[in-house]
C-alpha cells in the first residue's frame, strides 16, 4: 500500500479513446470492462490437470489405507511386547497421512467437479453460438406441411352426431337417481358419526339416571315411555283452533 | 321410513323421555349458537354502519349488560322458533332430541315461547330432569312438555291432523297448514 491511489486500477491509466476528432462522435466511448481474472474461470486444461490430481490423490489415499491395514495386521500377528512401540509410532504416522490424503482427495475432487461444470457450460455455449437458428428454421418447410394438411377434410370426416348417438344419455339419466345420491351423501358418513355420538350421550343419560336412582334408593325404574308418541308414526299437526 | 338406526339401544329408546346429559349438551349448543348469532349481528350492523357513516370499519365491544340482554332475547326467539315449528333447535337436532306436548303432539307457538323464556331465564331448572322420575325439568312441569329422543326426521313421516279434526281438514283443498 505504498503506491499513491491517484489512478483507479480498473479504469486504466491512459484512456484508449483518443480525443474527439472532427466528424466523429463526440461522446467518448467508455473503456471496455476489465476482463475477469483468468484464474477464476477454469479451462479445459484446468479440467485435465485437476482430474490428474484427483487420480494422484486417490492413489495416495489408497496407499495410506493399505499401510493402515498393514499396521493392523501386524498388531494382530506380532506379540504386543515386541511390536507395540514401533507399531504405535508407525500407526500414528499412517493415521496422520491418511487423514491428510482424504482431505486432499476430497478437495481435488471438488475442484475437478467445478472445472467440469464450467467447461461443459462453455462447450454448450460455444455449440449454441455455432448453430445458426435462423438458417435452421428457414430449412423447415412449414408452409409446405401446412398446405398439405386439409383441416376441413379431417373435420368433415368426424361425425359428431354419430358420436352423440352412441352415448346413451337417456339411459344414463334414467339410471342416475339424483335424490338417492343426495340422500346417501347427507346420511352417510356424517350421519353415522352423529349417531355414534348420540348413542354415547344416551349411555351417559342412562348412567346419570341410574346413579341418582341408586342414591335416592328408588325401587321402581324411571317411567320414560311417553304414551301417544310414535317416532315412526304420522306427524300430528294440531290446528290453531284446537290448541 | 328412510332413516335407519343401527344401534339397538338407540332404536329402543326412540320416542322415550331424554336424559339430563343429552338435554344439557343440546342446551349448551343452543346457547353457543345464540352467542354466535349475537356476534354476527354486532359485526354485521357495525360493518354496515361504518360502511356508510364512518371512515374506518371497526367492531366495538358493547357493554356487558347490553350483550347479556341481547343474547338472552336472541336465545329466547331462537328456541321458540325451533320448538314452535319442528320441536327441534339446532342443538336438539344435533343430539337427536325433540320437544313435544305431554300428549305427543307438537307445541303451539305460544307454549313454545313461554317454554323458551323459562328455559333461558331459569336454566338451572333443567337440573330437575336428573331427579324427576319422568326426566322432567321445571320448564317441562310448568309448560306440560316432554323432551324425547327422536332421530327420525319429520320429512320421513306423513303429516296428519288429530283424530277429531280429519273431516274438516279434508274439505279445504291445498296445503293444510297449522
Amino acid at each position: 500500500m505504498s503506491r499513491p491511489p491517484e489512478v483507479p486500477p480498473d479504469l486504466g491509466a491512459p484512456s484508449p479513446v483518443p480525443a474527439a476528432e472532427p466528424g466523429r462522435d463526440l461522446v467518448p466511448v467508455p473503456p471496455p470492462p476489465a476482463p475477469a481474472p483468468p484464474a477464476l474461470v477454469p479451462s479445459v486444461f484446468d479440467l485435465v490437470a485437476r482430474s490428474a490430481k484427483v487420480g494422484v490423490d486417490a492413489a495416495g489415499l489408497l496407499a495410506t489405507e493399505m499401510a493402515d491395514a498393514g499396521v493392523r495386521v501386524a498388531r494382530a500377528v506380532l506379540p504386543p511386547a515386541v511390536a507395540k512401540g514401533p507399531l504405535d509410532a508407525v500407526g500414528g504416522q499412517v493415521d496422520r497421512r491418511r487423514s491428510e490424503a482424504r482431505r486432499r482427495e476430497t478437495l481435488s475432487r471438488d475442484e475437478a467437479a467445478a472445472a467440469m461444470h464450467t467447461v461443459i457450460g462453455q462447450v454448450v455455449e460455444v455449440v449454441l453460438d455455432q448453430i445458426d437458428m435462423e438458417a435452421l428454421i428457414d430449412r423447415i418447410p412449414i408452409e409446405h406441411v401446412i398446405d398439405k394438411v386439409d383441416v376441413d377434410a379431417i373435420a368433415a370426416k368426424i361425425d359428431i352426431d354419430a358420436i352423440i348417438d352412441r352415448v346413451p344419455i337417456e339411459e344414463v339419466v334414467a339410471d342416475l337417481d339424483i335424490g338417492a345420491i343426495v340422500r346417501d351423501s347427507t346420511t352417510g358418513l356424517a350421519g353415522e358419526t352423529v349417531d355414534a355420538v348420540r348413542v354415547q350421550v344416551m349411555g351417559l343419560d342412562l348412567l346419570a339416571a341410574r346413579i341418582v336412582d341408586q342414591v335416592l334408593r328408588r325401587k321402581q325404574p324411571r317411567d320414560l315411555v311417553l304414551e301417544g308418541y310414535d317416532v315412526t308414526g304420522p306427524e300430528i299437526r294440531v290446528p290453531r283452533e284446537m290448541r | 321410513m328412510s332413516r335407519v338406526i343401527r344401534n339397538e339401544r338407540a332404536r329402543e329408546l326412540q320416542g322415550q323421555r331424554a336424559g339430563i346429559v343429552s338435554r344439557g349438551l343440546a342446551f349448551a349448543a343452543d346457547v353457543g349458537i345464540a352467542f354466535a348469532l349475537y356476534l354476527l349481528l354486532v359485526a354485521g350492523v357495525n360493518f354496515l354502519w361504518d360502511l356508510f357513516f364512518s371512515d374506518k370499519v371497526e367492531i366495538p365491544t358493547p357493554p356487558g349488560w347490553v350483550s347479556g340482554l341481547a343474547i338472552f332475547w336472541i336465545l329466547v326467539i331462537y328456541l321458540a322458533l325451533g320448538w314452535g315449528s319442528t320441536g327441534r333447535t339446532i342443538g336438539k337436532q344435533l343430539l337427536g332430541l325433540r320437544v313435544v306436548r305431554a300428549d305427543g303432539h307438537s307445541l303451539a307457538p305460544r307454549v313454545a315461547f313461554v317454554r323458551a323464556f323459562f328455559c333461558a331465564a331459569f336454566y338451572p331448572g333443567l337440573l330437575l330432569a336428573v331427579l324427576d322420575r319422568r326426566n322432567r325439568s321445571v320448564q317441562d312441569v310448568v309448560c306440560k312438555t316432554v323432551v324425547v329422543y327422536d332421530w327420525i326426521p319429520e320429512a320421513a313421516r306423513p303429516r296428519v291432523f288429530p283424530r277429531g279434526y280429519q273431516k274438516q281438514a279434508a274439505e279445504p283443498s291445498g296445503q293444510p297448514g297449522a
